[in-house]
């Protein structure tokens, strides 16, 4: 027990029922996994195996219906609310398949957002807000609108987003999955170096190119953990 | 066109598509229109309709004035005939009085109301009989006992008999021949059912007169209506009659010196009390209208937004944007069509339902009607709002209709259209608040008429209009009359008090004389002469209205002999007229020397609003007239009340007939009838168009919650508080209500001076009134925000990961 709470993340048994129209979806069925500091994982398996839930999950965005889930040492399975909000704000940095830049705000503005819910003072929020910019090369477009912005620009600046408040660990959801493979391509780069800087990513794809890109590769089917393999290091 | 009709069935196969959007708007639409046109159809038929004489706008009514305080006064004989020699502006001046009396043919006599007028009576108002004659100058001799009788009382108390015509009918028991019957629309005054042919030159007068009518000059007691020379203006007329009055004070100073007239459009005299009122209430309910437009265009906005695939795939098809836009428009315009249509339907359940809630004294009542002016008027409001509303989302559509919707999946920000709806909903909660503070101050100024004391207790007494044939009563005849009754009343053991008094309380008639002080009042000079209110009532009268004693003694029956010379003046004669203090001995001259000997409590006198004004009562015997309203205090309920005055009336006349008697409490809410409508019905306007605009912002930041799903999402993935969320959406439906309430206040404050002159004693920018309406304003927009925000507190989170 000592050890796992060391590990970053610590999920035990962890199931997720879902309940609709009386049938029930069991989505995870006992997941145990462990995720250390610095470690790349990428999670794959078939349409429908649970991959999504599982990210939701570890994002906090969702509560599992049993089992227990540690984050950084500390107990969020059943937190509250409000709580979930501020661990979310700080632990994770989410990256979506379809971006979810807001329209309304510049892309400077985007980045700001999460820093702005953490309730950072604007000089600091400026320092970081620019050099999240710098390090996926959009600082030059810091004043244009999402709108304005192709795909993969936009995604760029999602993980710009994602990165600005040092978080824990890097959420993403098939983030390759509205782009061209050029622009997949970069993307996977940019995490990679993101990786080397030290970043926790943990990232589901169905894509077995980009999968390879992750120094650990979990394979789910049918809500459970079927294949966990650590890539060797040279 | 066939291009416009392929337009109209697509949009109406698009508009089928969408059924709850559709009943929607056009119930919207009907109620609007609806409430609209009936609206109008009240303003068309009393401001709009020309009234119904030749050439209206050359009638005038003309008043004699008094000397000294200058109101308007009848005329007596003589000076309508010099007038009507002499003033060269006015090419015929009729003379008329209103006289009650009982109508029979066969049957039961019925008591209607009639005018008695002066043979040139239909030849000055242009008017012309429907069935039968009008009797004129030209063939018709004062004294001929002819009448003609009015549409409604020939329908009902003759059964629409045309052969009643040329047959003679009875009027207080005298023979008239009936000469015609006008046309249902014919009206002069509101009320008159039937007009009978002076006896002389001039109507009776209503009090016996001793000597040659034609000469009187000092008691004025004829309306009069009067025709303009053909080019003469209404200031020309008034400038004529100036001359003539100075030229007839001259001659008879006694009696004219002072004076002058006042001339007055006949269309003014009609409307010109209710002109204002209705035209508020017209406004109001073309701002409900107007709200519930902005409805409609806001839901057309949302609808136009939901379609912009479906646009963007006509116009890579090669649809231009006009093509675009008129499809839009079509179907804005066809919705417009299909709520006026059913608006109509609408519109004639409210007539209905507000020819009930008008108070008789709106005149020209009959003259409403759900006709083909109100329904062109309600097609006409219909394809203006389908146009205008229609064109805003048209508009914007077709010029967004772009590839670019194709492109991103129809997700990129739609701003544009959020802010032009955001500036609709502004103009909504403006418009609600402006009708939220009229129907405010509107309902503070009833409350305070309300609340005034009218200066006697109205609760428990009967009043009943007492009407004496003066050729059956002479004047002795009628004081004993009026002092029996009362006597037999008092004796009555289900009354407190019994009195009778001209003029009646609450009903507009007026005696007034004109007086020389023992002292002249402060500041005046010794001669001075006033025109003072003069009152006839027996002893009983203050004890059976309530008004209480403040000095001295009411009447006794030691005061009625002709030798005595007591008179009782209310309090506000004794303090502006008399200058206060001890006033019981003072002496008032007119017609001989009278001794104060009591002073009674103000009390209003014909309408709520109206303060007391001086007023000196003398006994029933020395001013003595044929017409006197019985008033009776009862302590055993007012049907038990009535019961006794019917008994003593009976007891005391058995062949004579009465109007019904009236509550003194009906008398009183009748004078207040009219605020209480127009508040009313402010009111309900107003609720409808807070409704509408609480129903408008609902739907703005819910539709803005709807489209902000994945936005709301993703703020959450990246740590936003749910709560934060909430007070998001909270803070956007608030900010417009605060800028339309701002909006709207400013406006209620620069349209306050039109509602000024219809408010009792209350500012129309009454700062509790408007402090008010501010926190009913933010409460329900607060309300109608309520919902949409706690959705976007509940959105689900795990929505930002799912992919389109
Ligand atoms: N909100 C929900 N309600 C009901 N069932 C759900 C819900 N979310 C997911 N599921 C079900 O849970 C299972 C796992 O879904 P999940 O989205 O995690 O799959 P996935 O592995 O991400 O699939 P894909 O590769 O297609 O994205 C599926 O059977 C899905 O239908
Ligand atoms: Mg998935």
């Amino acid at each position: 027990m000592s050890e796992s709470t060391q590990s970053l993340i610590h999920l035990d048994g962890i199931k997720k029922v879902f309940l609709t129209d009386e049938v029930e979806t069991h989505a995870l069925s006992g997941i145990h996994m462990d995720i250390q500091r610095g470690e790349y994982v990428a999670i794959s398996g078939p349409s429908g195996c649970g991959k999504s839930t599982l990210l939701a999950i570890l994002g906090l965005l969702d509560s599992p219906s049993d089992g227990k889930y540690w984050l950084n040492g500390q107990e969020v399975a059943d937190l509250p609310m409000s709580q979930r909000a501020r661990v979310r704000n700080r632990e994770i940095g989410f990256i979506f398949q379809s971006f979810n830049l807001i329209g309304d705000l510049t892309v400077y503005e985007n980045v700001e957002l999460p820093l702005i819910y953490r309730g950072m003072k604007t000089n600091e929020r400026r320092e970081r807000v620019n050099a999240a910019l710098e390090r996926v090369g959009m600082a030059h477009r810091a004043k244009h609108l999402p709108s304005q912005l192709s795909g993969g620009q936009q995604q760029r600046v999602a993980v710009a987003r994602a990165v600005a408040g040092q978080p824990s660990i890097l959420l993403a959801d098939e983030p390759t999955g509205n782009l061209d493979s050029k622009n997949g391509e970069a993307v996977m780069d940019l995490l990679r170096e993101l990786h080397r800087g030290g970043a926790t990513i943990c990232m589901v794809t169905h894509d077995p190119r980009y999968a390879a890109h992750a120094d650990r590769s979990i394979h789910l089917f049918d809500g459970r953990v079927v294949e966990d393999n650590v890539a060797s290091l040279a | 066109m066939t291009g416009v009709l392929d337009d109209l069935r697509h949009g109406v196969r698009a508009l089928a598509r969408a059924p709850g959007f559709c009943a929607l708007a056009i119930a919207t639409l009907a109620l609007g229109i609806g409430a609209t046109s009936a609206m109008f159809s009240v303003v068309y038929g009393v401001l709009l309709r020309p009234l119904p004489f030749t050439a209206p706008e050359s009638l005038v009514r003309v008043w004699h004035t008094a000397a000294g305080n200058g109101q308007r006064g009848a005329l007596s004989p003589a000076v309508y005939l010099d007038m009507q020699r002499e003033a060269r502006s006015l090419q015929a001046a009729a003379g008329y009085t209103s006289v009650r009396a009982a109508v029979s043919a066969d049957g039961d006599p019925v008591r209607l109301i009639g005018l008695e007028v002066t043979a040139n009576f239909f030849d000055v108002l242009g008017a012309q009989a429907a069935i039968g004659r009008v009797f004129s100058a030209a063939s018709d001799r004062p004294g001929d006992a002819l009448v003609v009788l009015a549409d409604g009382a020939w329908r009902q108390q003759f059964g629409a008999d045309a052969s009643i015509v040329g047959r003679t009918i009875r009027i207080d028991g005298q023979a008239y021949q009936v000469a015609g019957i006008m046309p249902r629309d014919f009206a002069y005054s509101e009320t008159a059912r039937f007009w009978r042919l002076a006896p002389q030159v001039v109507p009776t007068s209503p009090m016996q007169v001793e000597g040659d009518l034609l000469t009187l000059r000092g008691l004025g007691y004829m309306d009069v209506v009067a025709r303009m020379a053909p080019g003469i203006t209404t200031s020309q007329a008034a400038a004529d009659l100036r001359v003539l009055a100075a030229t007839l004070g001259a001659r008879h100073p006694d009696d004219d010196a002072g004076r002058g007239f006042e001339v007055e459009p006949v269309y003014s005299t009609i409307v010109g009390n209710v002109r204002q009122s209705l035209l508020v209430l017209f406004g109001a309910v073309g701002a409900v209208l107007l709200i519930a437009c902005t409805n409609i265009a806001s839901l057309l906005l949302a609808r136009a937004v939901g379609r912009r695939r479906e646009l963007a795939v006509r116009r890579a098809l090669g649809a231009g944007p006009w093509r675009i836009g008129r499809q839009l428009l079509v179907e804005s315009v066809a919705l417009a069509a299909a709520g006026g249509a059913l608006g109509v339907v609408v519109a004639s359940w409210a007539l209905d339902a507000l020819r009930t809630l008008l108070p008789a004294s709106i005149p020209r009542l009959g003259a409403i009607q759900l006709d083909a002016t109100a329904v062109a008027f309600a097609a006409g409001v219909s394809l203006f709002v389908g146009l205008a509303f229609g064109t805003a989302p048209a508009w914007t559509s077709a010029a967004s209709a772009s590839f670019e919707a194709l492109r991103d999946g129809g997700r990129t920000s739609t701003g544009g259209r959020q802010r032009l709806r955001r500036g609709l909903v502004v103009g909504q909660v403006a418009l609600a608040a402006v009708l939220l503070a009229a129907a405010g101050v509107l309902g503070a100024s009833l409350a305070r008429l309300q609340q005034v004391d009218v200066g006697f207790r109205p609760e428990g007494v009967v009043t009943q209009q007492i009407a004496l044939p003066q050729s059956r009563f002479d004047r002795a005849a009628q004081a004993r009359f009026y002092q029996s009754i009362t006597e037999r009343l008092a004796a009555d053991p289900r009354v407190v008090a019994a009195g009778t008094v001209f003029p009646a309380p609450f009903v507009s008639s007026q005696a007034s004389a004109t007086i020389r002080l023992d002292r002249p009042a402060p500041g005046d000079p010794p001669d001075r002469e006033y025109t003072v209110r003069l009152g006839s009532i027996t002893p009983g009268f203050f004890a059976a209205m309530g008004i209480p004693m403040l000095a001295g003694r009411s009447f006794v029956p030691t005061d009625f002999p002709d030798t005595a010379q007591a008179i009782i003046v209310n309090q506000a004669f004794a303090t502006r007229l008399l200058g206060g203090g001890d006033v019981i001995g003072r002496t008032l001259n007119f017609d001989g020397p009278y001794q104060v000997v009591g002073v009674v409590a103000d009390a209003r006198a014909a309408r709520v609003d109206q303060a007391a004004e001086p007023i000196a009562y003398l006994p029933h015997t020395h001013l003595t007239l044929p017409f006197v309203r019985l008033v009776v205090r009862g302590h055993a309920g007012d049907a038990a009340t009535r019961e006794a005055m019917a008994a003593a009336l009976r007891a005391e006349a058995p062949d004579l007939a009465f109007d019904a008697p009236e509550t003194l409490t009906a008398l009183v809410a009748g004078s207040t009838a009219e605020p209480r409508f127009r508040s009313g019905l402010v009111a309900g306007f107003a609720a409808v168009a807070l409704g509408l605009a609480a129903l408008g912002l609902y739907g703005l930041v819910s539709y803005s919650v709807m489209g902000r799903t994945r936005e709301i999402a993703t703020r959450l993935a990246l740590g936003a508080t749910p709560a934060s969320m909430r007070a998001g959406v909270l803070r956007e439906g608030l900010t417009l209500t605060v800028v339309g309430l701002l909006v709207g206040l400013g406006a209620a404050l620069a349209f306050g001076r039109v509602l000024q002159s219809l408010l009792y004693e209350t500012a129309a920018s009454d700062p509790r009134v408007l402090g008010v309406l501010a926190l009913v304003m933010l409460a329900v927009g607060a309300l109608a925000c309520y919902l949409p925000a706690r959705r976007a507190m509940h959105i689900d989170p795990v929505i930002a990961l799912r992919a389109d």
